[in-house]
């Protein structure tokens, strides 16, 4: 087996013993890397800006350290990638967007430091959705590597892609409204959503304050909760940030006992997706693995679609007014990406703000269901990835392209992404040859609960074997 | 100042238009695009935008009626304000 072989698609853990050891140099592997991206990303355009002297330049002084006995932890010489809207010094970081193409930080974001920090090698800036949105950037559409006519799905569009591709071995993604889940699950990887508060945002752009947060998309609930620790903790730079470092020391490897509220109505769309029979499957092993499961309906009084758009056009529209206000809609890789915002202008700050009354009762609710269950379980995604389409960034009112078809409600995501819940999405099978996806979610700083049943799925089942092989 | 100002009791008379005390949250709500006048915004835009951002406008309106309609007790809200996250901590 040649370095390739072993390696494109390899799990952090595995990867970094063979560092440790020094079975495998950090060189060679980002090496190798390289000419993975300069072979592949062209099928899959999940990079914006490539960044070879600096990967190198980290490898080297990766190799260096090891060499001399100086081993900094499981990401030491590990490659990985950031989603454009984290802030790279010297790097150009553009949002996504041509009008920032130019953009250069004068400073790195806190969690680029901290994996810097803790060795891992930087490959470069992979895709985001114009404005952390969508799946449109500045240099065109991110394909999927399972088939390359598929979405990656959005924002976090160019880390779905790159990490399930093979050419970096872990990414930082973002989510506001269901940019780490959508790709995850499109692209068949374990992303986390932790709690809002739990990952430093400073240097990172920001599109809706009160909703971004930043999490990893990995190949394994185990390379998760790695890179979840060298990432998590308290940031004088970002006051949002809470004292709350995740720390791992590995998993119990038993969930016997815990106790899962089953969102019954999230399943359904799953009969007319044709992945009915994947979700049962999975609810009978979660059973033999020893959880308790009840179904639970959460409480259909609550507005939790309309709390999020609210939320989120009001927030951009305050952290974008410029640009909306000097009419560059059109120089938008989506054209229609900032429609949403201009109308967000006009919304009186007594609607804002009864959005965020609600959203506390909201938040008080889930405080109720988590007294009851250790986590909730509900599909990620009940279809696979979609055919790539024009889309126009989402705007309201308009039908749009993307691939995801119409479900009911989506109550859960909208109730994880304004409740700052922690939630995980893992593989659970595949429809026509892509990933389908389940998700555990927890409640706030419950990352430790949702990923060790993430673990315990991976390890009882055998779908994260397969990887995708576009280049075939 | 008196064009957005104008701009947000357009869509505010949008929102309230209809009569929320017989809606249920939830239940969609008819807004008729012309209904949208988008004239008083200062942002010039093209026919074809201000299309667009009149269909935003019209979701958007339907959101707050639904928000509108959620009934709220000003007696027995839980910690608001800028601490929505405080709740959870």
């Amino acid at each position: 087996m040649n370095l390739e072989e072993k390696y494109a698609f390899s799990t952090i853990r595995a990867m970094s013993a063979d560092i440790k050891a020094k079975r495998v140099s950090p060189v060679d592997l980002v090496e190798m890397f390289l000419q993975r991206i300069e072979r592949y990303d062209s099928q899959l355009n999940a990079f914006i800006t490539v960044a070879p002297e600096l990967a190198r330049a980290q490898a080297k002084q990766a190799e260096t350290e090891i060499r001399a006995g100086h081993y900094r932890g499981p990401l030491h010489g590990v490659p990985w990638g950031v989603k454009d809207i984290y802030d790279t010094k010297g790097i150009r970081t553009t949002w996504g967007s041509p009008i920032y193409k130019d953009r250069v930080p004068d400073r790195d974001s806190t969690v680029v430091a901290r994996l810097t920090s803790a060795g891992a090698v930087l490959m470069g800036k992979l895709a985001t959705g114009e404005f952390a949105g969508g799946a449109i950037h500045l240099q065109g559409q991110v394909h999927n590597p399972w088939k390359l006519d598929r979405t990656s799905s959005g924002s976090s569009c160019g880390p779905g892609a790159a990490t399930a591709g093979g050419l970096v071995t872990f990414s930082m993604g973002t989510e506001t409204s269901g940019s780490i889940m959508g790709p995850s699950g499109s692209c068949g990887l374990t992303g986390l959503v932790p709690t809002y508060g739990r990952v430093s945002r400073y240097g990172v752009m920001s599109l809706s304050w009160s909703l971004d947060k930043c999490g990893p998309l990995c190949r394994t609930a185990d390379d998760v909760a790695l890179v979840l620790s060298a990432v998590a903790g308290p940031d004088e730079n970002d006051p949002t940030c809470r004292k709350a470092p995740f720390t791992f020391s590995g998993f119990k490897g038993n969930v016997k006992g815990m106790k899962l509220g089953v969102v019954r109505n999230e399943f359904y769309p799953a009969e007319r997706a044709g992945t009915k029979d994947l979700f049962d499957a999975a609810l009978t092993k979660l059973t033999e693995l020893g959880v308790h499961m009840e179904d639970v309906e959460l409480d259909p009084q609550y507005p939790y679609q309309e709390i999020l758009n609210l939320t989120d056009y009001c927030e951009a529209s305050s952290a974008f007014e410029d640009i909306i206000r000097a009419n560059r809609f059109d120089e938008c890789a989506q054209k229609g990406r900032m429609n949403n915002w201009a109308a967000g202008l006009a919304v009186p700050a007594a609607d804002y703000f009864r959005a965020q009354r609600i959203r506390a009762m909201v938040v008080q609710y889930t405080k109720t269901l988590f007294a009851k269950y250790d986590a909730l379980v509900a599909p990620n995604n009940t279809a696979p990835a979609g055919p790539i389409q024009n889309d126009n960034g989402g705007t309201r009112g308009v039908r749009v392209g993307g691939g995801t078809p119409e479900g009911p409600p989506r109550h859960l995501a909208n109730m994880c992404n304004i409740s700052a819940l922690s939630y995980v999405s893992t593989r659970c099978g595949f429809k026509d040859d892509l990933p389908i996806g389940i998700k555990f979610v927890g409640p706030s700083f419950g990352e430790m609960k949702v990923l060790e049943l993430a673990h315990a799925w991976e390890k009882a089942t055998t779908w994260n074997a397969r990887n995708a092989q576009y280049a075939a | 100042m008196t064009s957005r100002r104008t701009f947000a009791r357009t869509i505010a008379g949008a929102a309230a238009a209809a009569p929320l005390a017989t809606q249920q949250p939830g239940k969609p709500l008819s807004i008729d695009d012309s209904d949208l006048d988008l004239k008083m915004i200062d942002i010039p835009m093209s026919e074809d935008r201000q299309r667009q951002v009149k269909a935003s406008l019209a979701a958007i309106a339907k959101d707050i009626h639904t928000l509108r309609a959620f009934e709220l007790r000003r007696d027995s809200e839980p910690a608001t304000s800028l601490g929505v996250f405080d709740a959870t901590r």
